[in-house]
């Protein structure tokens, strides 16, 4: 900006020394005001009124398009089936970060009285695979396993999956507790 | 002194004296509560990238301390500094000295005790835990009392002042005072249990909207109004150039004042706030963006003409940062309002950049300004010990500034968008909530660098204010002021309206204000007319529009043992990093579970909700966590359970024993406020405690044999815990007959319309 002469329409007041202009207000800014204030109209009246998206219609849309929907039975060869299926172990691998890593650790190797390590063949609730399902649905009384309540059924058959996919590939960790399965009953069959 | 023009000749001449003593004192007060609400600052910053800083202890941890900062940055720094303000202007710009002498100290002194009752309160878990309002209702009390103090000592002052129209400035001190009483008290409206706790009267839902009502425009009457007023006298005064625009200070003048106050919604956006309450939110912060920036031109251009002396003066070079960022929080507010903008910037590190270049640029900058202009006056010593090291301190806290916000700016969109980014299978991509806080810590050090330059700055302004100080005269000179008094009725010449307007050109001429400027109490009833309207047009329907709050048959209060725990949340700050509200979004609820509806916390006194996601959000920790073990060794060492986390330790908690004999009077006050207990509960509430602590022990000791001979039962951690296996588990459970549900329901709606 420069340092010209400035000759705007002073008024005649001062205090205590301090002078004020009869500056008009800026164009732009008398502009965006009136713009900000008409715009609150059509906004309320779309969003509430109209078929204009609220907060909790956009969230059941998102919800319903993107919802499990798998109408899966709780039997071991659908469990095996998703156990080797990449694609779906994908979905289960998010679930067990934000559901249960915090008891098993985020790789399955478990911790001490909160979670038994995941990744050996050893197990202290489970004999066959729907075992798995059930431990997830009902969860363990007097441990602190919980019944995973917040999960859908078709979730909860997949985290089963995901469990005995952990079984397969060992990893250091808690040591094992319970019995050794070295392979399931289903899987002899 | 030339402005005798307006004033009869037959008026007398009247000699009185300015008290600078006073602005001394104020100016002294700022810089000192400044060096130390900055270094709690630094301090808790330095935790969040080091959480072994609180050295274990309960006084220095971060939910403690985070309150101790903004009281003291926000109350302490700045209430001081614009008390310094409007004690010196005020006194110029009305030509009179304060009304009382006496009421000025009492405020002064008062105000310190206040802050230092802060100090030696809120790091010992004595709080409100409501953000900003947090000091517990013996000092609410003392606040109010020396808030009336100062207004009844301002308005004594406009009454005889010896200038009959009232400038720019001093209107903004007149909607401080009417505006942060009404906000004050509203929102601090509590029942005492005992000298050191209290229960909001609110619950839920509305006591978020109070909370942000007030909140908000803490920000508004505290941290805006006072320091454009201090901007509309020091800043021409140090540019010695006149003020833009009258017609402008008007026009931003009244709208700022009537629109700010609607906006508080838009920091519950998403949340079970009803969308037509943060729709009237967004759309009045959009509104704010002209009326603000009115503020922000008449700053900057009041430099037109001066630029020449802002590359030389390192006065005017604070003020053009200051108005500067005054202009870019006014804008990103708005912008950060906008619902789908909120949706990523909510609950991060964002608004806390947003805060601060508000905070460091604008009240900050404002406040050194203007200590550095006072300092040769009030010292009498002409000019300051050393420009030298003024400009110093200006570049130095402008990099600080930067070095602060960017960093802190990037990690909240980082943190933002990790929370939201799901793959292409519909899963979360950072399910393990860790990894969103980890990702940070490099902008953490890097905003620990910021602050710590803004801080030496301060330091380097207390050198020059003691280097300064040390150059004063041996006895301060009082000059002696004259001025004709008022006569008592007005006969000067009414503003002139130039031609033949019409009536919209005679209200855009603004002639009808200059005849409010002269009638101070009605300019008052006009803006407490402005502030109360815009306040109750949105408390009306948030207290009597019944699906405000939607009651739920399952949600019942918490028992006594869960009380003890959800107050020992309160107490520790767990708020300060945790929300409790999973708002109605995709990766919300994959994360968290089902998002968090107007029922559920209408037992929350005060509401828990949060503003701040550090650690992740806990509505439904019950639903996800149930194990006592898990709890207990979480607090004892987070570091065990989730490696790399920066919750502090909380070793206390197991060793503290819970006070379960004063439990009793919090479910008395708490029944006084509409909480329905059964009967047992209310004649007994330790033993109901008691006898809950033992059950979760023993499942305690089920989990884990070797907890069998611990003392843990009679601990605080059993009451925390309690709490946190119970939150947001309400809705899932099943109501056991329908008759109990509807004794419930019409029980919680009376406890809901308090």
């Amino acid at each position: 900006m420069s340092n010209r002469e400035v000759n705007d329409p002073l008024l005649e007041h001062t205090y205590d020394g301090i002078q004020e202009y009869d500056n008009p207000l800026p164009g732009w800014w008398v502009m965006i005001f009136w713009a900000s204030i008409f715009f609150c109209v059509p906004y309320t009246i779309y969003v509430h009124f109209m078929d204009g998206n609220t907060v909790l219609d956009a969230y059941e849309a998102d919800m319903a398009a993107n919802t499990l929907n798998w109408n899966l039975t709780a039997d071991a060869a659908t469990i095996l089936g998703l156990r080797d299926d990449a694609e779906k172990l994908e979905i289960a691998e998010g679930i067990f970060a934000s559901k249960c890593s915090a008891c098993h650790k985020p790789d399955g190797s478990g911790q001490l009285s909160l979670g038994p390590n995941l990744t050996d063949k050893y197990w202290k609730n489970v004999k066959s695979l729907t075992d798995i399902y059930d431990v997830i649905s009902n969860g363990v009384t007097g441990t602190a396993m919980t019944p995973q309540t917040v999960l859908s059924k078709d979730e909860r058959i997949l985290m089963a999956a995901y469990v005995a996919h952990l079984a397969l590939e060992f990893k250091e960790g808690l040591p094992p507790e319970g019995v050794e399965i070295a392979t399931w009953p289903s899987e002899k069959e | 002194m030339s402005n005798t023009a307006a004033t009869p000749a037959s008026s007398r001449m009247e000699s009185f004296h300015y008290d600078d003593d006073i602005v001394r004192k104020f100016t002294l007060a700022t810089l000192v509560w400044g060096i130390v609400g900055m270094l709690v600052g630094l301090l808790i910053a330095l935790q969040l990238a080091w959480p072994a800083a609180n050295m274990d202890t309960p006084w220095l941890t971060f939910g403690r301390l985070r309150p101790l900062h903004t009281n003291a940055v926000i109350f302490a720094f700045g209430g001081n500094g614009i008390f310094a303000a409007i004690y010196y202007s005020s006194q110029r710009l009305l030509k009179a000295r304060m009304f009382s002498d006496v009421l000025s100290r009492i405020h002064f002194w008062g105000w310190q005790a206040i802050i230092t009752a802060a100090v030696f309160t809120l790091p010992f878990g004595i709080t409100q835990s409501k953000e900003y309002a947090e000091l517990e209702w013996p000092i609410d009390i003392a606040v109010v009392v020396i808030w009336v103090v100062f207004a009844v000592n301002f308005f004594g002052t406009l009454i005889k002042r010896r200038e009959r129209h009232l400038y720019v400035g001093l209107w903004f001190y007149i909607a401080t005072i009417v505006a942060i009483a009404v906000l004050y008290i509203a929102n601090n409206a509590a029942l005492p249990v005992t000298m050191t706790k209290s229960y909001s009267v609110y619950s839920g839902v509305q006591d978020a909207f109070m909370q942000w009502w007030y909140g908000h425009n803490a920000v508004a009457f505290f941290l805006t109004t006072p320091f454009l007023g201090m901007m509309y006298y020091f800043l021409p005064k140090a540019a010695n150039r006149p003020v833009y625009s009258y017609r402008l200070s008007i026009l931003h003048f009244w709208s700022l004042v009537f629109i700010y106050i609607w906006a508080g919604p838009h920091h519950l956006m998403y949340t079970s706030m009803p969308e037509w309450l943060t729709t009237v939110g967004m759309l009045f912060s959009l509104m704010l963006w002209m009326p603000s920036w009115g503020g922000m031109l008449n700053g900057l251009l009041t430099l037109r003409g001066a630029w020449n002396k802002v590359a030389e003066d390192p006065i005017l070079k604070f003020y053009v940062v200051a108005v500067t960022f005054y202009g870019m929080s006014t804008f990103e507010g708005p912008m950060l309002s906008i619902k789908s903008i909120n949706a990523l910037s909510h609950y991060t590190d964002w608004t806390i950049a947003h805060v601060h270049s508000g905070t460091l640029g604008w009240n900050g900058f404002m406040i050194f300004g203007m200590m550095y202009w006072l300092m040769p006056r009030l010292f009498q010593t002409g000019k300051l010990w050393s420009l030298k090291l003024c400009t110093t301190h200006f570049w130095i806290g402008t990099i600080g500034i930067l070095l602060y916000v960017l960093p802190i700016w990037a990690a909240g969109i980082t943190q933002g968008l990790m929370w939201r980014s799901i793959t292409e299978q519909g899963t979360l991509q950072y399910g393990d909530f860790l990894q969103t806080v980890t990702r940070l810590e490099p902008f953490y050090w890097l905003r620990m660098v910021g602050g710590t330059l803004y801080f030496v700055g301060i330091l380097l302004c207390a050198v020059q204010m003691f280097m300064t100080w040390k150059m004063r005269p041996a006895t301060y000179e009082v000059p002696t002021i004259q001025a004709p008094a008022l006569e008592k009725v007005y006969t000067g010449p009414e503003a002139i309206v130039i031609g033949n307007p019409g009536l919209i050109g005679r209200f855009a001429s603004m002639a009808w204000h200059r005849s409010w400027e002269r009638k101070p109490m009605f300019f008052t009833v006009m803006v407490t007319i402005a502030v109360l309207v815009a306040s109750l047009a949105e408390i009306v329907p948030t207290f009597m529009v019944k699906s405000v709050v939607q009651p739920i048959a399952s949600v019942t209060p918490y028992t006594p043992l869960e009380q003890a725990g959800f107050d020992i949340y309160v107490a520790e700050g767990c708020y300060n990093c945790h929300s409790q509200q999973v708002r109605p979004m995709r990766h919300e609820t994959l994360r968290y579970g089902e998002y968090s509806k107007t029922g559920e916390s209408i037992y929350d006194r005060p509401f828990q909700w949060g503003s701040r996601r550090i650690g992740p959000d806990l509505a439904r920790v019950g639903d996800k966590l149930q194990s006592v073990n898990w709890h207990i060794r979480h607090f004892k060492r987070p570091n065990d359970i989730s490696e790399g986390t920066i919750m502090p330790a909380y070793p206390w908690l197991l060793k503290d024993d819970l006070d379960f004999d004063g439990i009793q009077g919090k479910i008395d006050a708490l029944s006084m406020l509409g909480h329905p207990y059964s009967d047992e509960v209310k004649a007994d509430a330790p033993a109901a405690a008691r006898a809950q602590a033992k059950v979760l022990f023993a499942r305690l000791v089920k989990e884990d044999a070797s907890y069998a001979n611990s003392d843990l039962e009679g601990k605080k951690v059993m009451a925390l815990t309690a709490y946190l296996l119970r939150l947001g588990t309400d809705i899932s459970k099943d109501v056991d007959t329908s008759s109990a549900a509807e004794l419930q329901e019409q029980e919680a709606s009376d406890a809901s319309s308090f």
